[in-house]
C-alpha cells in the first residue's frame, strides 16, 4: 500500500471512533440523569434559559437532541461547568487548565524515557544476572504500584520527613510557589513561560514543584517502557545480523548501541506513545494528591460534586487526546517500519 | 488401463487483492489458472515448479481445501466441485493431505495418540481402547512405535514428525494422497527414508499420490508421470524421464539448473534469463515468454494448448519438439556416468 | 494392555450405571446452570434496578457473583458430559471427573444449596468408579494423565528455576490464603471500632479491660420531602434498616448488653426534622419476613423526636438473641437538601482485647485486621471482575475471529471506541450514571472497562490459529466447525488469555482500589484498601501507619500477579520448551 493511502486509511478508521466516543459520554449524560443540567446551572440567568431549550433541543426527540449535542460540541459549546469556583465553560476550564496537566505529563514522560530506555538495555545484556532481576521487579514494582499511595508515600517522606529532619525538601502541592512569585500565563506551561519573561527562579521553583508528582507519574511509564525495550532488545539480540555484527569482532558496546538498538526502539516508541492513556489516568489520580490544578484534580471534582458537564468535557477531551495519540503513533510506526502498512 | 480417480477440468483458483483506502479489491492472484489434469488409480503424478508457480495452490484445491473459483474437480467419476457440509466430509475421507511442515500441522498441545486418532474421532470410526489399537497399527506401518503414543510432537525429530502426518494422512485407509513437498524440511539422508516409505505404503495401501516438489530429482524418483507448472499453468505433462526428454523449454531450463556433481560439466547450466513475472498480470500469450530464449513473435501473442507430442507426452509449447535445446549438463554427466 | 485388545469389556451399554451416571450428569448440569442463571440474572435485575433508584441487592446476591458465572459455565459442561457418556464417548469419563470435583470445591463456598450440589457430585464420582464403568475408562484416562503429568512436571521445573515465578506464587497464595482464614485470624472484626484505642501505632496494647466497641452506619440520602404534624409515622418507607449484633461477652450477665446510640445529622440548615427511631430483637431476615403486628412482639425500645436534633441514649436490651435490627423513619420539610446521617452504636464489652500490632485508625479500628478482611473484599472484587470480563470477552471475540466479516467488524469498531477511554477515566464516567457508590458499582464499571481487552485478544489469536496448518489438517480429516473451534483453537487460544488475565488481576485491583480511593467506594467504614488509604490520607503526618500498610498491601498483591503473569508466559509455550 502506498504511504499516502495507509494514512489516508487511519485516518478514515479514526473517524467512527471519534462517533463511537462522543456517542458514549452523550449515552453517559443521559443515564446520569439530566442533560439540561450541563448547560442551565443555579447561576444562567432566566431570560437564557429557553433560548439553551431551544439551541439543544430538549423539546425534542432523542435523536435530534443527539444530532445537536453534536453539532453544539463541535461549535465549542461543551456546557458550563459548576464545578469550578464560579460557573465557567468547559472548553475554558480546559484551555485553562490543560497547560498545567500536560507539562506534567510531558516531564513524567520524559523522565521515564531518560531512565526506561538504558534500564531495559542493561536488563536486556545482562539476562538473567542479578542486575536483570532487580531491574524486572523494580519494573514489575511499577506496574503493580498504586499510584494515589506512591504519591503519598513520597509526599510524606521527601516533603513531611525531610522538614522535619532539617533537610532540603520537595515541595508538595501547587505549581509553584504563589506567595513568592507571579506566574503570568502567556503559553500556560510554566517553564516556558518563567523563561520567556527570564525570571531564572521561578523556571526552578516550578522545577521543584513538579519534581515530586512527575517522577510519581512517570514511575508507571518507567516500568512500562523498561519491559518493552528490555523484550524487544532480547528479541533483537537473536536475529542474525547481531551474530554476524558480533562474529565481525565488535565490542559488546559497539554492537548493542550502534546495530541493535535502533531496531529495538520501534517498539518502544509506539509504546511510549500508548502510555498517554495510562498517563491520563495517572493524573487524575496524582493531581488529586499534589494539589495539582491541572484536569484531573478538576474532573475529580466534578464526579464528586455531580457535575456532569465536567466529567463529560474530561472524559470526551481524554478519549480525543488517546485517539489522536494512537493515530499518531500509528503513522510513525507505518513510516518507519513499511512491513506494518501491509497488515 | 487403469480407472481414473481423479480428473481435473480447467481448474482456475484466484486469490483477491485489496488495496486502497477503503480496502476494495484491485486485482487478482492467478496461482492456478486453468489446469487440467488426470490422475489414474494406483499412479504417482508429480507436480514440479518453482516457488510462487501454484502447485501448492492445486493441490490444496484438488482436496477442496480451497474453493475453485472455476472448474470442475470429479474424484472417483463423481463431481466434489460443489460439495458442502457432511457430503464434503465424506468424500475428504477418500482423499487425504501431507504438508510440508510436519512441526506446524501438528497441534503442539495435542498427544501423537490423539492427533493420529483425529481422524478416526472425527468419523466415528474408533474410540476408547480400539482407538489406540488402530492408532498404534498405523504408528507401526510408518516405523514408530508404542513408546510414542503419549509423546507430544516438540519431543520428535523432523522425519519423525512427518512420518506422524503421514500416519495420520493414512487413518481413513484413503485412496488419494496429497503430498505437498513432504520432504521439503528434513535433510538427505531422512528425506531418502521417508521417500522409500511412501513407496512402500503405496504398495501396501493401494494409493494414488499427487506429489509436490521443487526437487527435480525427488519428484522423478516418486513419480509415473510429471506435471511441470509455471505461473499456474502446466506447460508440459511427461511419463518419460524428465532429465531424458523434456520437450518445453522451461522444463529444460529448470533440468539444466539442477547442479551436478562433475566440475568437468559445471558452468554449462542454462540460466533462466530475467525474474517470475507477478501472478497478479501473467504475460500475455505464452506465460514463459519473457523469460524463454527461444521466444518468437507468435509466443507473445498466441497462448499454445497443451498437446500430445506422443504417447501421452503433453507440451504447451507452440515449437514443442521443433527446438534444439543442445545438451545440458545433466544428460553429459548421465551419459559420462552410464560409459564410464 | 490385554484390556485393550479385548473388546467385550467395553461393552457396557447395556450396563445400568451407564445410563445412571449419564442422566445424574445431565440432570445436575441442568440444575446447576438453571441455579447460576438465576443468580446472575438477579444480579443484573439488582444492578439495573440499583442504577435507576436505591435498591440494594439481599446479602446472598452480591455475594455469589463469582461463583454464580462458575456454576452456569459448569452446568453447561455437566450437561455436556452427560450426553457424551450418553453416547459412551470415552473422553467423556475423565471430563466428567474433573468436573464434579472442581463442582465440588465451588459448591463448598455456597452455603447450604452447594452441599446439596457437593453431594450429587460425590455420588456421581462414586458411580464413575464402580467396577463396570471403572473398566471403561479408567486404563486409558491413567494413560492419558502421563503425558499430561510429565508435561506439569517440567512446568513445576521451569517454575522452581525461576525465582520471580516463585516469589508472585507466594505473594498470591499468601494473600489468598489470609483472606480465607481472615475471619480466624483477625483480632476484631471488619467494622469494629474501639473508640479508646484511636490513633494507636503500631504495635500498641489494647488499653485495659472494659472497653466499648462501635458499630458506625453512615449514611447519605434524600429523605422523603414531608410537612410535619399529624402524619402517620409508618406511612413512608423507612429510610434505614439494619441489623447489628451483640457478642456473648458483651452481655452483662445481670442486665443484659448495654448499649449507647447516637444519631447524628449534618446538613440541618433551617429544616424542622423529625424522626422514629426503633430497636427489635430480630435479625434482618425474619424482620422482613414478619408483618407489622408480629414484629410489635419484639419491639425493644421505640422513640420520636420532633426538632432538635443530634440525639445520643442509653438503652439496655433484656433478650438472649444478639442480633437487633433497627429502624428508622425520618423526615423534614427541605427538598433539595442532601443529608448525612451517621448512626453510632456503643457497645461496652467485658474482656480484654489483643494487641494493635499494625496500629489503629483515627476512630480505633484495628488496621492489621481490616487489612485481613479486605483482602477478602479486594481479592473477590478483582477476580469476578477479571473473570466475568474474560468470559463475556472471550464468548464475543471467538465469535468475531471465528465468523469474521460484518460481526468482526463491528466488534473491533466497538472496541476501538472503548479502547480510546483510559480504564480508569471510563470507570469514573460509568460510575457517576450508575450513581450509586458502591463495590457493586465499582465492578459493573470495570467490567465493561475491561472486556474489550480479552474480545481484542481472543480475536487476535483465534484469527491466528485460524491459518495454521493443524487446524487445516484437522479441516481435511472432516472435523466439524465446532471441534476445531474446541479442541485445536481455543486450547491454543487460552494460554495467553491465561497471562493476560492474571496480569489483569493485578492492574483491576489497582483500578478498584483508585476508584474507592477518590470516593466511588463502599460506604466509608468498610474495610477496602484503597478506602483506608482515602482515610489515611488525611492523618498522614501524625499517623501514617494507617496509609502505609494498606498500600504494601495492595502494592503486594499486584506484584504478586504480574510476576506470575510475567513468569508464566514464557513457561507455558510449549514451542518454547525445549529440553
Amino acid at each position: 500500500m502506498k504511504l499516502r493511502d495507509f494514512i489516508l486509511r487511519r485516518i478514515v478508521l479514526a473517524i467512527p471512533v471519534v462517533f463511537g466516543v462522543v456517542t458514549i459520554t452523550w449515552f453517559l449524560a443521559y443515564i446520569v440523569g439530566d442533560p439540561v443540567s450541563m448547560y442551565i446551572t443555579e447561576r444562567t440567568p432566566d431570560a437564557a434559559i429557553p433560548g439553551i431549550i431551544e439551541s439543544h433541543g430538549f423539546n425534542e426527540p432523542l435523536p435530534v437532541q443527539f444530532f445537536l449535542y453534536i453539532t453544539n460540541l463541535l461549535q465549542g459549546d461543551w456546557g458550563t461547568s459548576t464545578s469550578t469556583a464560579t460557573d465557567a465553560p468547559v472548553l475554558d476550564i480546559i484551555a485553562q487548565r490543560f497547560p498545567a496537566t500536560i507539562e506534567l505529563a510531558l516531564l513524567s514522560m520524559i523522565i521515564a524515557i531518560i531512565l526506561g530506555i538504558p534500564l531495559g538495555i542493561i536488563s536486556a545484556t545482562k539476562k538473567d544476572k542479578p542486575v536483570d532481576h532487580i531491574t524486572r521487579i523494580f519494573a514489575l514494582a511499577g506496574v503493580s504500584m498504586p499510584i494515589f499511595w506512591f504519591g503519598l508515600m513520597l509526599k510524606y517522606i521527601l516533603f513531611f520527613q525531610f522538614k522535619a529532619w532539617g533537610l532540603p525538601y520537595l515541595p508538595s502541592s501547587n505549581r509553584y510557589n504563589i506567595q513568592l512569585y507571579d506566574h503570568v500565563a502567556t503559553t500556560g506551561f510554566i517553564l516556558i513561560d518563567s523563561l520567556l519573561v527570564g525570571d531564572i527562579r521561578l523556571f526552578f521553583d516550578a522545577l521543584r514543584h513538579m519534581a515530586m508528582p512527575a517522577f510519581c507519574l512517570g514511575y508507571l511509564v518507567l516500568a512500562i517502557i523498561t519491559r518493552m525495550m528490555r523484550s524487544s532488545m532480547l528479541e533483537v539480540l537473536k536475529e542474525d545480523y547481531i551474530t554476524l555484527a558480533k562474529s565481525k569482532g565488535l565490542t559488546q558496546r559497539i554492537v548493542v548501541y550502534r546495530h541493535a538498538l535502533r531496531n529495538a526502539l520501534i517498539p518502544t516508541v509506539t509504546v511510549i506513545g500508548l502510555a498517554f492513556g495510562g498517563l491520563m489516568t495517572g493524573a487524575v489520580l496524582t493531581e488529586t494528591i499534589f494539589n495539582w490544578p491541572g484536569l484531573g484534580r478538576w474532573a475529580v471534582r466534578s464526579i464528586l460534586q455531580s457535575d456532569l458537564a465536567g466529567i463529560n468535557g474530561f472524559t470526551l477531551l481524554v478519549a480525543l487526546i488517546v485517539v489522536t495519540s494512537n493515530l499518531v503513533v500509528d503513522l510513525i510506526y507505518g513510516t518507519l517500519d513499511p512491513r506494518i502498512r501491509f497488515g | 488401463m487403469t480407472e481414473l480417480l481423479v480428473e481435473i477440468e480447467n481448474l482456475k483458483k484466484y486469490f483477491p487483492l485489496t488495496g486502497g483506502v477503503f480496502r476494495k479489491v484491485v486485482g487478482k492472484v492467478h496461482a492456478v489458472d486453468d489446469v487440467s489434469l488426470d490422475i489414474r488409480e494406483g499412479e504417482t503424478v508429480g507436480i514440479v515448479g518453482e516457488s510462487g508457480c501454484g502447485k501448492t495452490t492445486l493441490g490444496r484445491t484438488v482436496l477442496r481445501l480451497l474453493n475453485p473459483t472455476d472448474g470442475k474437480i470429479h474424484f472417483q467419476g463423481r463431481d466434489i466441485t460443489e460439495l458442502k457440509g457432511t457430503a464434503l466430509r465424506e468424500i475428504r475421507r477418500q482423499m487425504q493431505i501431507v504438508f510440508q511442515d510436519p512441526m506446524a500441522s501438528l497441534d503442539p498441545r495435542v498427544t501423537i495418540k490423539n492427533s493420529v486418532g483425529e481422524p478416526l474421532i472425527v468419523n466415528k470410526i474408533a474410540r476408547g481402547p480400539l482407538l489406540r489399537n488402530k492408532v498404534l497399527e498405523l504408528l507401526q506401518a510408518v516405523g514408530l512405535n508404542e513408546d510414542h503414543l503419549n509423546r507430544f510432537p516438540h519431543e520428535f525429530s523432523g522425519g519423525q514428525r512427518q512420518r506422524i502426518c503421514i500416519a495420520r494422512a493414512l487413518a481413513l485407509n484413503p485412496k488419494f494422497v496429497v503430498m505437498d513437498e513432504p520432504t521439503s524440511s528434513t535433510d538427505v539422508s531422512v528425506q531418502a527414508q521417508t521417500l522409500n516409505l511412501m513407496k512402500d505404503l503405496q504398495k501396501d495401501f493401494k494409493l494414488t499420490y499427487m506429489f509436490i516438489s521443487h526437487n527435480l530429482s525427488v519428484v522423478k524418483h516418486m513419480s509415473d508421470r510429471i506435471a511441470v507448472m509455471y505461473l499456474g499453468k502446466i506447460l508440459e505433462l511427461t511419463p518419460y524421464d524428465i532429465f531424458k526428454t523434456s520437450k518445453h523449454p522451461y522444463t529444460f531450463a529448470l533440468v539444466s539448473a539442477v547442479p551436478v556433481p562433475d566440475p568437468r560439466f559445471a558452468g554449462r547450466a542454462q540460466i533462466l534469463k530475467g525474474e517470475v513475472p507477478s501472478p497478479i498480470n501473467p504475460p500475455t500469450g505464452c506465460r514463459f515468454h519473457p523469460r524463454c530464449i527461444f521466444a518468437q513473435e507468435k509466443c507473445k501473442l498466441e497462448e499454445p494448448e497443451l498437446r500430445d507430442v506422443g504417447d501421452g507426452h503433453l507440451v504447451a509449447c507452440h515449437f514443442a519438439g521443433e527446438l534444439d535445446f543442445g545438451k545440458s549438463a545433466q544428460m553429459e554427466y548421465a551419459q559420462a556416468v552410464s560409459s564410464s | 494392555m490385554e484390556s485393550y485388545n479385548d473388546d467385550k469389556k467395553t461393552n457396557g451399554e447395556d450396563s445400568l450405571q451407564f445410563t445412571i451416571l449419564a442422566f445424574l450428569q445431565i440432570f445436575v448440569g441442568i440444575l446447576v446452570a438453571v441455579f447460576g442463571g438465576i443468580i446472575i440474572l438477579g444480579n443484573l435485575t439488582y444492578g439495573v434496578m440499583g442504577a435507576f433508584g436505591d435498591v440494594l441487592p439481599p446479602e446472598t446476591l452480591g455475594t455469589y457473583a463469582l461463583q454464580s458465572v462458575i456454576l452456569l459455565v459448569l452446568g453447561l459442561l455437566l450437561f455436556k458430559a452427560g450426553l457424551a457418556i450418553l453416547e459412551l464417548d470415552s473422553f467423556a469419563f475423565s471430563t466428567s471427573l474433573y468436573l464434579n470435583i472442581f463442582m465440588l470445591l465451588i459448591s463448598l463456598t455456597v452455603g447450604i444449596i452447594g452441599l446439596f450440589f457437593a453431594m450429587l457430585s460425590f455420588v456421581t464420582i462414586l458411580l464413575l468408579f464402580t467396577p463396570s464403568v471403572k473398566l471403561y475408562w479408567y486404563d486409558a484416562f491413567k494413560e492419558d494423565m502421563v503425558p499430561r503429568i510429565k508435561e506439569t512436571r517440567y512446568s513445576l521445573h521451569l517454575v522452581r528455576k525461576s525465582p520471580l515465578v516463585v516469589l508472585g506464587i507466594v505473594l498470591i497464595l499468601g494473600m489468598v490464603s489470609l483472606a480465607f482464614i481472615a475471619p480466624v485470624v483477625a483480632p476484631y472484626g471488619p467494622e469494629e471500632r474501639i473508640w479508646a484505642d484511636a490513633k494507636d501505632p503500631p504495635g500498641s496494647p489494647s488499653g485495659g479491660k472494659n472497653k466499648t466497641r462501635e458499630i458506625y452506619d453512615e449514611r447519605n440520602t434524600n429523605p422523603v420531602p414531608r410537612v410535619i404534624g399529624g402524619v402517620d409515622w409508618q406511612d413512608p418507607p423507612p429510610i434505614l434498616i439494619a441489623e447489628f449484633t451483640v457478642y456473648e461477652n458483651e452481655t452483662n450477665p445481670d442486665l443484659g448488653p448495654w448499649i449507647e446510640y447516637e444519631i447524628e445529622f449534618e446538613e440541618l440548615g433551617d429544616d424542622n426534622v423529625s424522626f422514629y427511631f426503633a430497636v427489635y430483637g430480630l435479625n434482618l431476615t425474619t424482620y422482613q419476613s414478619m408483618d407489622e403486628s408480629a414484629r410489635a412482639a419484639h419491639l425493644y425500645y421505640e422513640t420520636t423526636r420532633f426538632g432538635p436534633r443530634d440525639v445520643e441514649e442509653e438503652l439496655f436490651l433484656y433478650n438472649a438473641t444478639y442480633t437487633y435490627v433497627y429502624v428508622l423513619w425520618f423526615s423534614c420539610d427541605h427538598k433539595y437538601s442532601n443529608w448525612e446521617i451517621d448512626i453510632k452504636f456503643t457497645i461496652l464489652r467485658h474482656e480484654s482485647f489483643p494487641d494493635h500490632i499494625w496500629g489503629t485508625d483515627e476512630i480505633g479500628g484495628d488496621i492489621f485486621s481490616r487489612i485481613l478482611w479486605g483482602a477478602q473484599i479486594d481479592l473477590r472484587l478483582s477476580l469476578t471482575i477479571v473473570l466475568v470480563a474474560v468470559s463475556v470477552g472471550t464468548f464475543i471475540g471467538a465469535a468475531a475471529g471465528y465468523y469474521g466479516g460484518k460481526i468482526d467488524e463491528i466488534v473491533m469498531r466497538v472496541t476501538d471506541v472503548f479502547f480510546a477511554f483510559p480504564g480508569l477515566v471510563l470507570a469514573m464516567a460509568i460510575v457517576m450514571a450508575l450513581g450509586e457508590r458502591s463495590l457493586d458499582t465499582i465492578s459493573i464499571a470495570l467490567m465493561v472497562t475491561w472486556w474489550p481487552t480479552y474480545a481484542r485478544l481472543v480475536r487476535g489469536q483465534v484469527l491466528l490459529e485460524r491459518e495454521k496448518l493443524y487446524v487445516e489438517a484437522a479441516r481435511s480429516v472432516g472435523a466439524s466447525d465446532m471441534r476445531i473451534l474446541f479442541s485445536h483453537i481455543i486450547p491454543n487460544t487460552i494460554q495467553p488469555l491465561i497471562v493476560q488475565a492474571t496480569m489483569d488481576t493485578g492492574g483491576v485491583l489497582l483500578t478498584a482500589a483508585g476508584l474507592s480511593f477518590i470516593g466511588f467506594g463502599p460506604p466509608a467504614g468498610a474495610a477496602e484498601w484503597g478506602l483506608m488509604i482515602a482515610k489515611g490520607q488525611m492523618y498522614l503526618t501524625s499517623y501514617p501507619w494507617m496509609t502505609v500498610f494498606p498500600g504494601v498491601a495492595i502494592l503486594l498483591t499486584a506484584l504478586g500477579f504480574n510476576l506470575v503473569g510475567d513468569g508464566i508466559r514464557d513457561i507455558m509455550d510449549p514451542k518454547l520448551r525445549r529440553r
